[in-house]
């Protein structure tokens, strides 16, 4: 399904989707660098 | 989930993509799963193979078959391959196919990232593989990448580290994809204490994922540095400390044992009740007590280590914390047991195997216990004894899991009903083979045979013939279960009916068995307050 296709409550979910995705990628690389960081 | 009102008017037109396209690009969950699933068998045998090369070599005192750097490079990739490329992906692949299902979703929520996380599965065990066939051979320094060992590998060392890595984002991504699922996708009614338990235990593995696997990356990177880049993080001679290695990497490793064990506690959290024709009882406490464990699995790291030498505080922490550990899973145990208690019990496949992980996994957990006390640990340490608790812990509670989710959804994936027989046959030759395999692992390590060495004092050489026997029937076992599967793939078989079980409840009963390509393209109504039983 394109984007165009979507309905607005299908974006919105996708925005919502993505937004949490996101924050939870940052909270991981964090985690990773973190660790890295804190012996350096 | 009786009155669950389900609208699903998509099964009319419910187009699948043909080909290898199908496979290669695939952004369907169900399909993503069956890919999971057969990878990991795939990889069970692998690593079952290099298993088999182990026992062989263990079944006399003397040296065999192999010589001692490749017995070594079993033992090693033995165990990465069953943890990440076996059991991890077992897990997920379950996920996959039920989670979207159980929770009345159409999809995973981010199905693109979905395929690119199964890919690169395969990518990263080729990449593993492959330092087979390189200068100094595949790892040999055991799973646990100690420094300064592991930096003695040759040229596979890089290829392991980006496997490592690879696996990690992996998992990291169909964690989130989890995450988002469950938080956003769910159908209307469907709270976060209607979830079926399966649904819960992979909720709160996922966070440990996203927690641990970074730690593992980073530690991993750390050693790529230490090797090709002159940093001196585990290097004594450069002001760093081989030991922070050990303490980095526990910290990921004990909670890699609850994400490979919750999946499974959660699978048979489904089949217990279905087959005692119960609701599952405390169900709240049993979602505490998941969240209990997974807590305090970070807090536990040091027990691994305790032979290394540290302050009597930090023993008596990590003492204290491990046992504290005992009380969550003892009320799950207790609610598993009470759950069947009174029940109007049938012995299915599914049920057999669960309850086998109720039996086996305990041993395990007790045997955990008893190397949890500090004083007695020295005893244990890197003999047999360990290498009985895990594995007590990772085949009679993990595999035994996943398998009895397999027995049990395989009518519902394939719309035909399993070989009984076979199932029961596949049941109880592993079940004695498996405890001639690990049991008496247990007298030869308190007796002082160590680990991870390919020739052994002759006073061992009995059991050890006892339990290499035992392994091969093990092997030979587990080749009942591809037939099954092979058998229910090709639609030999009773046709099963949308409930499957008499006893089972849930969203995903409410649908065909097999289920249409695209399933809740229209999210059911849950209405049904007892909807997780």
């Amino acid at each position: 399904m394109s984007n165009s296709d979507k309905t607005p409550a299908e974006k919105e979910l996708a925005t919502k989707n993505m937004r949490l995705a996101i924050v939870l990628g940052l909270v991981a690389a964090g985690f990773y660098a973190g660790i890295v960081l804190m012996y350096m | 989930m009786s009155d669950a009102a389900v609208h699903d008017d998509h099964h009319d037109h419910d187009h699948k993509p043909t080909g290898i396209g199908r496979w290669l690009f695939s952004t369907n969950h169900k399909d993503i799963g069956t890919m999971y699933l057969v990878f990991s068998l795939f990889m069970f045998f692998v690593g079952g193979a290099m298993a088999m090369v182990i026992r062989a070599e263990l079944f006399q005192p003397g040296m065999q078959f192999v010589d001692p750097q490749f017995f070594n490079s079993m033992t090693t990739v033995h165990a990465l391959v069953m943890i990440f490329g076996a059991l991890m992906p077992a897990g997920v692949g379950l996920a996959n196919w039920m989670i979207p299902i159980m929770i009345g979703a159409p999809d995973m929520a981010m199905p693109r990232m979905n395929n690119m996380s199964f890919w690169i599965l395969p990518f990263a065990f080729t990449l593993l593989l492959s330092t087979f066939f390189m200068q100094g051979g595949a790892p040999a320094g055991g799973w646990t990448m100690y420094p300064p060992l592991v930096l003695q590998l040759g040229d596979g060392f890089p290829f392991l580290i980006f496997a490592v890595h690879f696996l990690g984002i992996s998992s990291i991504m169909g964690a989130i994809n989890i995450i988002a699922t469950v938080f956003n996708m769910r159908a209307p009614g469907m709270t976060f204490m209607r979830l079926p338990l399966f649904v819960w235990t992979w909720i709160i593995t996922a966070f440990l994922l996203i927690a641990s696997m970074p730690v593992l990356a980073g530690a991993v990177t750390m050693l790529l540095t230490d090797k090709f880049f002159g940093t001196a993080f585990f290097d004594a001679a450069g002001g760093g400390d081989p030991l922070l290695f050990q303490h980095v990497f526990w910290f990921f490793g004990h909670p890699e044992v609850y994400i490979l064990v919750l999946p499974s506690f959660g699978i048979i959290s489904q089949i217990i009740p279905t087959f005692a024709r119960k609701p599952l009882f405390g169900y709240a406490s049993m979602v505490y007590a998941t969240a209990s464990i997974a807590f305090l699995s970070f807090f536990v790291w040091a027990h691994h280590m305790f032979a290394v030498g540290m302050p009597l505080t930090g023993e008596l922490f990590f003492m204290y914390a491990t046992m504290a550990i005992a009380v969550p899973t003892g009320v799950k145990i207790f609610n598993w047991t009470a759950t069947m208690w009174k029940g109007s019990m049938t012995f299915e496949t599914p049920m057999l195997f669960s309850i086998g992980v109720l039996f086996m996994f305990s041993i395990g957990g007790f045997s955990g216990l008893m190397m949890g006390i500090t004083p007695v640990d020295f005893q244990y340490h890197d003999t047999y004894f360990i290498v009985a608790h895990f594995h007590y812990v990772i085949v009679p509670g993990i595999i035994y899991g996943v398998i009895a989710g397999v027995y049990y959804w395989l009518p519902k994936w394939t719309g035909v009903m399993y070989d009984e027989s076979l199932g029961k046959w596949h049941f109880w030759l592993s079940t004695i083979s498996v405890n001639v395999l690990f049991f008496p692992m247990h007298f030869i390590g308190l007796a002082g045979m160590p680990r991870r060495i390919p020739d052994y004092s002759t006073q061992f050489a009995d059991w050890n013939a006892i339990i290499s026997i035992g392994g091969f029937v093990f092997g030979l076992s587990q080749l009942i279960l591809v037939w099954v599967v092979i058998k229910c793939a090709r639609g030999d078989g009773e046709k099963a009916t949308d409930q499957v079980w008499e006893g089972a409840h849930g969203l995903e009963f409410t649908l065909p068995s097999p289920p249409p390509f695209h399933s809740f393209t229209t999210p059911p109504e849950v209405t049904d307050a007892t909807a997780h039983s």
